[in-house]
């Protein structure tokens, strides 16, 4: 790290940084996802099928 | 049981009996439709026009969740609907049996009913209340969807004025008993127990319409006349008495405070707390409309606590990852603009840097070519990028053209001169101020002072076209179709004669001599006046003319004339050589016809020296021309240079010029350089000499270099006159000016220039100067007054010779010999101050120099190099070929002196990088940060060390005094 510049660890640990936020999505997206539908299935079989307002 | 009804439906059964009437199960005759057949029991009271439009209105209800009502007939009195049969049963018949739904088939069935309130409700033209909401009217068909059933209290609804209607216990509202808990004032009915038909459905409170605008969006019942007004919120009570029921299995209270709230067993929280507010005693607490109440049940699943900690959940989790997102593309884009930033300083830093190396190389061209205000300007412009990296370069080419370590008396480059095209001819003035170039076909002459150019004078259009001055003021040229003198000073011609090319002036003045191209005879004119003294013909033999003279002069052949202009002399293409008796025309041959193609030569005095060349041998000789006598000459393999004039006869031979003595023959040698002579002019004192790789070298009188110059190109013109020298080139338009500079306002002190040495030292208190090496030392006073002298003892085994000096001032020379003994001699008097034995010196002749940051080493045979001393890492290889001496730090870096393999001093300014910031030739001493140079012209001159901004004023100053 210490042959990169400051403008240079920036612009790479940006660029890490969307790339980790963009993964911690598709499995934060997977993960809320799974448990969405868990937790509708379980809201259907209490409360009957989603009928939105 | 069969009965028939208007002709149209017969009754089938009796299926129920409501609020409202008996229900029937019936079909229509003609169809074959089951129906249901509703009597109503208000028959005896209401009139047939009210029963008729509530039966239309009924008619006109069209929703999934409620029986379509087809027709409205009278028979025997009784009014009859009829409506839709639904197959399955109603509600309170399974809750009879015990049995108990899921709450999610509940909230479907609510969901249902609600949209069916809602229906009703929103009908025109102020809605229609169901009043009578109880699981035995809502039926549940085969497809578990329900059907909300029974609108005859609904209808009583409709009637102007109060009317009584039906209600049923445990899922009537408290307005149902004209009871209103909004207002906390409870209106009893007068017989709340009112049993109409059916067990369930009672007569109870008085009611009336609603006022206007609407029963639905009514937010509070009021009385009036003691009566409890229902309204939407009634039935909104009752949905949610029969949900509770549908929950728990149980009737609620009758009492709606009583009403013993729903456990976790039997519902969801959410959904228990639907069912509480829908059964809130105060209508103002319940759902204000059906549609609400509906919108909460659909809301079930958003906002149920779970659903919503997940979204939370989900929101928050976007949201950071949003920001870490955010936050990693700001910091991109950040980085990234920093980078295009730092890329566009790059850019411009390479960009500066380019311009700035391109300026060096202009500088350093016009350094070499002689060009001193462009070398300047561009050494100065190099310098405007501060801490570029071609700093040092600039600052060494602008100490250089500008000359401030070159202390040395000579010729330095001055400036340049271009012509519009290749000389073909350059001649100085007597004076030395003034010059003439001959380009074709023109004669431009210039003033070497100031540069400016005095005249361009038309020349006839041949190469040989020649130019001599008189004196500072006036020439001859050969101008167009005729010679001419002219007047520099006042711009005008003083006489013409007949057609010339080539001139011969005599020494005096007095006489110029004239021929044209290859005629057979020359002309003899009076300089002052012009006048045609004599025609001296050449007895049909004619000089050497290239064949196309309009673009070479071969220089070949010989023309001059003695001092006064008595005798010329003439070279011919036949290789002969005469010398004329300008006044009787008489001629005497010095030459017979020979092979000679090339003549030099002239007249000193009664003595005639010329030398021929004829490819193969040079041939030298002087001839008395009084007595007509050859008093010396020699020949050569290789070419002589001949320079005769009034001051003498300088000949050269290979890479040797010397004066000759044409009586004695005695020999002076004039200069001395590295390679074969080309070419030389000398004048007043000094010598100017080129070689064949286009060197100029200029000597002093004693034959010492004062100036070596590499032009890069054949010096084919050389002039050397009174302040300046010239150095031209048949293959460039640039004139190279030298002039003459000292500098005895840096002189410290003067010696004689004859007493060989290696080195001059001052003392440490400046008082005297010691000359030594390892012959012998002088000791002088700064006044020039000779102390001491010294011949070293045992020459031959002196290994090392260091001159200290003290920190208490003393200074003294040591010797060091190789066993070891080492010798004193002070330099205050010359005196031996001590000997004494001390190791023997290893041989190897290694030194190690350091400053602050530098360890330097110096071996015997090798380059030196500086290292750092902290990291060890090498930091620069220094001079290859030369042997490091000493290394003094000073406050602008490091000077390192040398002594280069031809044996001159030299030293070189450095920075801490090691680049080379100034050279320092003739450096002999650093006292106090004082350069001290010494000269071979016996000079001891001093400098301070300039800094680049003390630099580049003094390029401004010298800018400002070029201009």
């Amino acid at each position: 790290m210490s042959g990169l510049s400051v403008n240079e660890m920036l612009f790479y640990g940006g660029v890490a940084l969307m790339a980790l936020a963009a993964a911690a999505s598709v499995i934060a997206l997977v993960v809320f996802s799974v448990s969405s539908r868990r937790l509708q299935k379980k809201l259907e079989e209490e409360y009957g099928k989603r009928k939105d307002a | 049981m069969s009965q028939i009804i208007a002709g149209t439906y017969e009754i089938l059964e009796k299926i129920g009996a409501g609020g409202g009437g008996i229900v029937y199960r019936g079909q229509h005759l003609r169809l074959g439709k089951t129906v249901v057949l509703k009597a109503d029991k208000r028959t005896l009271s209401a009139r047939p026009e009210v029963l008729r439009r509530e039966v239309d209105a009924l008619k006109n209800l069209s929703h999934t969740y409620i029986p379509q009502v087809y027709d409205f007939v009278e028979e025997s009195g009784t009014v009859y609907t009829v409506m839709d049969y639904i197959e399955g049963e109603s509600l309170d018949k399974p809750l009879g049996r015990g049995a108990r739904y899921p709450q999610a088939q509940i909230v479907q069935w609510a969901c249902q009913l609600l949209e069916a309130l809602c229906y009703l409700h929103s009908r025109p033209p102020h809605g229609i209340l169901h009043s009578d909401i109880k699981p035995a009217n809502i039926m549940v068909t085969p497809q578990g969807e329900i059907r909300l059933i029974d609108f005859n209290i609904a209808l009583a609804l409709g009637e102007e004025g109060a009317v009584r209607v039906g209600f049923s216990q445990g899922y009537a509202s408290p307005e149902h008993y004209g009871i209103d808990y909004s207002t906390a004032v409870q209106t009893q009915a007068d017989s709340p127990e009112t049993q109409v038909d059916s067990p369930e459905t009672q007569l109870g409170a008085s009611t009336q319409l609603p006022t206007a605008p609407s029963a639905r969006p009514s937010r509070s019942s009021s009385t009036s006349g003691g009566m409890v007004l229902l309204d939407v919120r009634s039935d909104i009570y009752s949905l949610g008495a029969t949900l509770y029921h549908l929950l728990a299995g149980r009737r609620p209270d009758r009492e709606a405070k009583e009403v013993v709230p729903l456990s976790e067993q039997e519902a969801s929280p959410a959904v228990r707390a639907i069912i509480q507010k829908a059964m809130a005693p105060n209508p103002d607490e319940r759902y204000q409309t059906a549609e609400e109440m509906l919108h909460a049940f659909r809301r079930l699943h958003r906002d149920d606590p779970r659903a919503r900690r997940h979204r939370r959940g989900a929101a928050v989790t976007a949201a950071l990852l949003a920001v870490i997102f955010l936050s990693g593309g700001t910091s991109t884009f950040a980085g990234l603009k920093g980078m295009e930033h730092e890329a566009a300083l790059a850019e411009e830093a390479e960009r500066l840097s380019k311009e700035a190396l391109a300026a060096v190389r202009s500088a350093e061209n016009a350094c070499r070519a002689g060009d001193i205000p462009a070398a300047v300007e561009w050494a100065v412009k190099a310098l405007e990028q501060e801490d570029g990296p071609y700093q040092p370069q600039a600052q060494t080419v602008l100490t250089s053209a500008l000359g401030v370590y070159d202390l040395a008396d000579g010729f330095k480059l001055w400036r340049t001169l271009e012509l519009p095209s290749e000389p073909l001819k350059v001649v100085m003035s007597p004076g030395g101020t003034r010059l003439a170039a001959v380009y074709a076909f023109q004669a431009a002459v210039f003033d070497l002072e100031t540069g400016e150019e005095l005249a361009s004078l038309p020349l006839e259009p041949s190469a040989l076209s020649d130019v001599v001055f008189l004196d500072e003021n006036r020439l001859i040229f050969a101008g167009e179709g005729a010679v001419t003198a002219w007047d520099l000073s006042g711009g005008r011609s003083l006489w013409t004669g007949g057609a010339a090319t080539g001139l011969a002036l005599s020494a005096d003045g007095s006489r110029v001599a004239t021929v044209y191209k290859a005629e057979e005879q020359a002309n003899i004119y009076d300089t002052a006046t012009g006048a045609l003294v004599k025609t001296i013909s050449f007895q049909g033999r004619r000089q050497k003319v290239a064949a196309n003279d309009r673009f070479a002069d071969p220089e070949d052949a010989l023309l001059a004339l003695d001092r006064t202009g008595r005798r010329l002399a003439v070279s011919f293409d036949d290789g002969t050589l005469a010398v004329f008796d300008t006044a009787s025309g008489e001629a005497v041959e010095l030459l017979e016809p020979s092979g000679a193609s090339h003549f030099e030569g002239g007249f000193f005095g009664p003595y005639f020296a010329f030398s021929t060349w004829d490819g193969n041998q040079s041939a030298f000789a002087v001839v008395d021309m009084d007595k007509l006598v050859q008093t010396g000459g020699f020949a050569s393999q290789t070419p002589f240079h001949l320079q005769v004039d009034e001051t003498g006869i300088c000949i050269s031979s290979d890479n040797l010029l010397v004066r000759i003595d044409p009586e004695t023959g005695e020999q002076t040698e004039l200069a001395y350089p590295e390679k074969d002579i080309t070419l030389f002019r000398n004048r007043d004192g000094y010598t100017i000499t080129s070689d064949p790789e286009g060197t100029a070298a200029i000597f002093d009188a004693l034959a010492q270099l004062v100036e070596r110059l590499e032009t890069g190109e054949s010096c084919d013109y050389l002039c050397i006159s009174g302040q300046y020298a010239v150095i031209g080139s048949r293959n460039s338009p640039v004139l190279r000016l030298l002039h003459r500079e000292s500098h005895p306002e840096a002189e410290i002190f003067a010696y004689d220039p004859a007493y060989p040495h290696d080195e001059a030292r001052l003392s440490a208190d400046g008082s005297t100067v010691m000359l030594f090496s390892v012959d012998g030392f002088r000791l002088y006073s700064r006044a020039g007054a000779l102390l001491a002298e010294e011949a070293m003892p045992d020459p031959g085994q002196i290994y090392d010779q260091q001159y200290r000096r003290e920190a208490d001032g003393a200074s003294y020379l040591e010797v060091i010999y190789n066993d070891g003994l080492r010798r004193a001699w002070s330099a205050k008097d010359g005196t031996l101050l001590w000997e004494r034995q001390g190791e023997v010196p290893d041989g190897s002749a290694f030194e190690e120099f350091f400053t602050d940051r530098l360890r330097i080493e110096s071996p015997l045979h090798g380059t030196p190099a500086a290292y750092d001393r902290k990291s060890g890492k090498l930091v620069s290889m220094l001079e290859e070929d030369s042997y490091l001496t000493y290394v003094t730090q000073v406050e602008e870096g490091v000077i390192c002196e040398y002594v280069s393999a031809q044996g001159e001093r030299y030293g070189l300014l450095m920075d801490e990088q090691c680049a080379v910031l100034a050279s320092l030739p003739g450096l002999c001493d650093i006292v106090d940060g004082t350069l001290v140079f010494d000269y071979s012209s016996g000079n001891l001159r001093q400098s301070r060390i300039y800094s680049t901004r003390e630099l580049i004023a003094l390029a401004e100053k010298y800018k400002e005094e070029s201009t």
